[in-house]
């Protein structure tokens, strides 16, 4: 299930881009099971407060990255392999990372004093 | 209609926080020297694509946390204060601080596992995924 309570989106993101990455986060953090069959796309435009074909672009996006696939008639599922998931988990850990560790580097810090910030 | 008024008024406030957030650590990375006049505010508003307005208030934020001042006619200047400009430089690495725990935290990634990750940068399964 989809936590949407309290969402807001930025003005300086593509909205669908936004619900992606919703949506991968659930995936590899394990929320949404490997597998698991995803809620239908007018469910989800009603829940993120959007219009239906935003929903189907992200999605769509998803799918393309394979962690989504289709089942004919069937509906939309996560995938259930789990390789797929663990190497995006690690790629977005490292962006995210790596873009943390450069807003502090042009803030002036470096190395031991970026580690300083963080929560032992 | 009045609906319609709220949002245009909510998107503006945003608006005018994110840039004054973006001055913001311009000035205490150093861009800006302390005592420095900033250019004009049409000029910053040009540099930063946004109104002259929004730009406007985005500096009276800015004022308002003492990290500017205005001399009257002159312009506005860069706080000579540099202790308060190193502590909101410690405000801000704070900021993404806890921005970067959370965002590793919603993809379920936890400190030992980052560390786990950084020393070993191969992605892992690239090859049997690929």
């Amino acid at each position: 299930m989809m936590q949407t309570i309290g969402m807001e989106f930025n003005e300086n993101t593509p909205i669908y881009i936004q619900i992606m990455e919703i949506i991968r986060n659930e995936i590899i953090s394990g929320k949404l099971e490997p597998g698991s069959k995803v809620e239908a796309v007018r469910v989800l435009a009603k829940k993120f407060e959007v219009n239906p074909n935003t929903v189907q672009k992200a999605l769509s996006e998803l799918e393309e990255e394979e962690l989504l696939y289709t089942k004919r008639t069937a509906g939309r599922y996560v995938t259930d392999n789990s390789l797929i998931i663990e190497s995006i988990r690690f790629k977005e850990a490292r962006k995210i990372t790596e873009n943390f560790v450069s807003q502090m580097r042009s803030l002036g810090y470096d190395g031991e004093q970026i580690l300083e910030f963080l929560p032992n | 209609m009045y609906e319609q008024r709220e949002a245009i008024m909510e998107t503006m406030n945003k608006t005018y926080r994110y840039l004054a957030e973006m001055l913001k650590k311009e000035i205490v990375s150093g861009r800006f020297e302390p005592n420095e006049k900033l250019p004009p505010v049409k000029e910053l508003a040009k540099i930063y694509s946004s109104s002259i307005n929004t730009m406007q208030r985005a500096l009276n934020l800015l004022e308002d946390e003492g990290l500017i001042y205005s001399k009257r006619t002159v312009g506005k200047y860069i706080t000579a204060n540099s202790l308060l400009i190193s502590n909101i430089r410690v405000d801000v690495a704070r900021n993404l601080a806890r921005e970067f725990t959370r965002r590793l935290n919603e993809i379920g990634v936890g400190p030992e596992e980052l560390v786990a990750m950084l020393k070993n940068p191969e992605i892992p399964y690239a090859e049997e995924v690929l």
